[in-house]
């Protein structure tokens, strides 16, 4: 038996990924999923990196599973969105080596922009999808999902949570296991989403649901305990159940589509069920089919928003309440001294924008006290597109801020729009040649790959310009009077101006 | 040990949190525990509230601490120690460093006052230390969490080899003296 040695979640998927003989592992950077390709990128021998964005890091994964090696694609929540397209026709398609999708939701919005539920895109998509409730599981079932993967031939969710990914415990490291041999095989009939295929692919997938219940049933526990109360935990939700004693049973559910026959035996006999769950009440809905004493989210008993944790159940099996978390001076993060974000939004204000869009990353910091210099942000890439819209309705000195990491993942294709389309919008890039709210992974704009190599190099205002805007400014943001200066007289001049502050982040010069 | 030991770590972005509860996870691994450590990062560098719950024994369930279950809160600053009382159990003991950072959000005078003796007068057992001006007089105000873990030490039952060898895994070699002398072995 091997040593035990801590590992977060992430690291012990990224670990189980290597056990399993991957061959590819893809992602771009989001909390808290990005440990797992970071981990892999310094510890497996293969091709470990970074894309542009989600959807990309899932195609590439599934080229890799056609070519009948196994590939990992691990993101954040919000990511398998950006992912969805390739993801929910992937499951028509099938997998041929396989091919996992970890997402890592982030109940109570830790570090995200909302609390959506992935195992309902893996149910949307038809996919099956593990929940492991600990690092030891999470590289279990990562394994085993790689051998579903190729059994059933589809491509196969693992949910993770901000509380899985981030807690370190003991995980025993196992054998890695070779990868398997190249074979690319031509199969249009199954690889080719077309309307003359989609209908009988579709059919294929449906009929694996069945199968696939039953066999990942072994996934799912029961232990008995001698109450009438009786628990249905999902994934960590079961090790919080675990903290109110072994009098009461608890059915563990690991794995999805859930085998309803597992939860109509559970529930039989037991005077309540009580369902913890982290986001919707997936799981909850099934269960109230087979019993009237379900107690969960729907019956109004556990919050609906935000994160469940350990103390949920404890008002109705301790007794116990909550304690009022005491009114003090909140601490919230700010834009770190020294950082060029600063200057940046300094020379905004003074320039007198009439609205200015955000977007996702370091500089959404700059909507808070002292700069209060954003008016919305959405979700990746947004702001470009939303300041389109506000200009399109006649409104003057539109800004949009976007940062570079964000402008590649998903902001050039709002910008050929806005070129496209003649808006009359200002663009800021704020240049921090990085993706530092993550950690400050690289980017294509500073070429170095995941694994710390020289990869190839994209030039910010060479892309923006073969976009086809014309007015593309680079400046140091520290020239705070010239930066505003030049905003001021780009929001005054017709169509799209990009304006690019360039400073490095403060924390990868140090590097 | 039926029940796990539970200690909360709070303080400031850059602190040094993270690395603190590592060590704390490694030390109780070594010594034959089931453990787990949670961290909430991603903001680390941002002068944000840090927080990180550290639960170790025969075996544990939850990855976070229950309210009101924690043996020890160990905090890098004041304010901190405060917020995450609520965690803490009747009679718990607060390890404190007596440093005062004003969130941005308020102005210096608007700091709470007397945190040490409102948290004494809830019942719980404070050690209050100066880890500051500890790890100024050590070579280095970086290892202020490294002054508190050597407090926490002597409330755990980890042997002091086994500190040691998890410290020397944990820091780069030259500054290896330091936090040595900053833990109390050398």
């Amino acid at each position: 038996m091997a040593k035990k040695v801590l590992m977060t979640g992430n690291e012990a998927i990224a670990r189980g990924a290597m056990e399993a003989g991957i061959s590819y592992a893809g992602s771009y950077p989001g909390t808290p999923a990005t440990e797992i390709l970071q981990y892999l990128a310094q510890n497996f021998k293969g091709k470990a990196e970074w894309s542009v964005n989600e959807k990309v890091a899932l195609e590439v994964a599934v080229g890799v599973s056609y070519t009948g090696r196994r590939a990992i694609c691990s993101m954040k929540h919000v990511g398998l969105n950006v992912a969805a397209d390739p993801l929910m026709t992937s499951a028509y398609l099938g997998a041929r080596g396989g091919l996992l999708v970890v997402v890592a939701d982030d109940p109570g919005a830790y570090s995200s922009q909302n609390e959506q539920d992935s195992r309902i895109f893996a149910r949307f998509a038809k996919l099956p999808c593990f929940e492991p409730s600990d690092a030891a599981e999470a590289k279990e079932m990562t394994i085993a999902a790689f051998v579903l993967s190729e059994k059933f031939e589809v491509p196969v969710v693992l949910r993770s949570l901000t509380r899985l990914s981030h807690t370190a415990s003991p995980v025993e490291p196992g054998e890695i296991r070779p990868e398997n041999k190249l074979d690319l095989k031509k199969d249009p009939s199954r690889l080719i989403a077309v309307p003359s295929n989609v209908v009988r692919l579709h059919k294929l997938l449906n009929e694996k649901q069945e199968k696939l219940r039953e066999y990942g049933n072994k996934f799912n526990t029961v232990t008995k305990g001698k109450s009438n109360k009786g628990i249905i935990a999902a994934g960590i939700g079961a090790a919080y159940a675990k903290e109110y004693g072994d009098e009461y049973s608890v059915l563990k559910i690991n794995f999805y589509p859930v085998e309803e026959k597992a939860i109509e035996k559970f529930v039989s006999g037991l005077e309540e069920v009580w369902v913890v769950e982290e986001g919707e009440p997936v799981i909850e809905e099934l269960a109230r089919k087979y019993s009237k004493k379900v107690r969960g989210k729907l019956s109004g008993d556990l919050n609906k928003e935000g994160e469940l944790g350990p103390d949920c159940l404890a008002p109705y099996f301790k007794g116990k309440k909550s304690k009022a978390v005491k009114e003090l001076p909140k601490r919230p993060p700010v834009l770190c001294p020294g950082c060029g974000h600063r200057d940046s939004y300094k020379a905004l204000n003074a320039a007198g924008p009439s609205f200015v869009t955000g977007d996702i990353g370091c500089y959404t910091l700059g909507f808070a006290a002292p700069f209060s210099a954003l008016d919305t942000c959405l979700c990746m890439g947004a702001s470009i597109g939303k300041a389109i819209g506000i200009a399109s309705q006649g409104v003057k000195k539109v800004v949009a801020v976007i940062g570079d990491s964000t402008f590649m993942h998903s902001g050039v294709t709002g910008l050929i729009t806005a070129v496209y389309n003649k808006a009359d919008i200002t663009v800021m890039i704020f240049d921090n040649s990085s993706t530092a709210m993550t950690g400050h992974q690289p980017t294509p704009f500073t070429g170095e790959t995941a694994k710390g190599e020289e990869g190839g190099k994209v030039s910010l205002e060479g892309l923006c310009r073969a976009c086809g805007v014309n007015s593309v400014d680079v400046i140091d943001p520290v020239k705070s009077e010239e930066l505003t200066a030049l905003i001021k007289k780009r929001m005054d001049e017709p169509g799209v101006k990009v304006i690019i502050p360039r400073k490095e982040c403060i924390f990868v010069k140090k590097k | 040990m039926e029940k796990p030991i539970n200690i909360i770590l709070a303080g400031v972005g850059g602190q040094g949190i993270i690395l603190a509860g590592n060590i704390i996870a490694r030390a109780a691994l070594e010594s034959g525990f089931d453990v787990k450590a949670n961290e909430l990062h991603g903001m680390a560098q941002r002068g944000g509230s840090v927080l990180s719950h550290i639960r170790f024994g025969k075996i544990v369930h939850s990855p976070l601490i229950p309210e009101g279950e924690a043996d020890i809160l160990v905090s890098l600053e004041e304010l901190e120690s405060l917020r995450y009382e609520r965690f803490l159990k009747p009679g718990g003991i607060v390890i404190m460093n007596t440093r005062k950072i004003v969130p941005s959000s308020i102005s210096a005078e608007a700091y709470p006052s007397d945190i040490m003796s409102s948290m004494e007068k809830s019942g719980f057992k404070v050690e209050a230390v100066d880890a500051l001006a500890a790890a100024r007089n050590t070579g280095s105000v970086k290892i202020e969490n490294i002054i508190l873990l050597g407090l926490l030490a002597k409330h755990l039952p980890f042997k002091q080899e086994t500190w040691e060898k998890v410290i020397r895994s944990s820091v780069p070699e030259k500054y290896l003296e330091m936090n040595l002398k900053a833990f109390g072995i050398l």
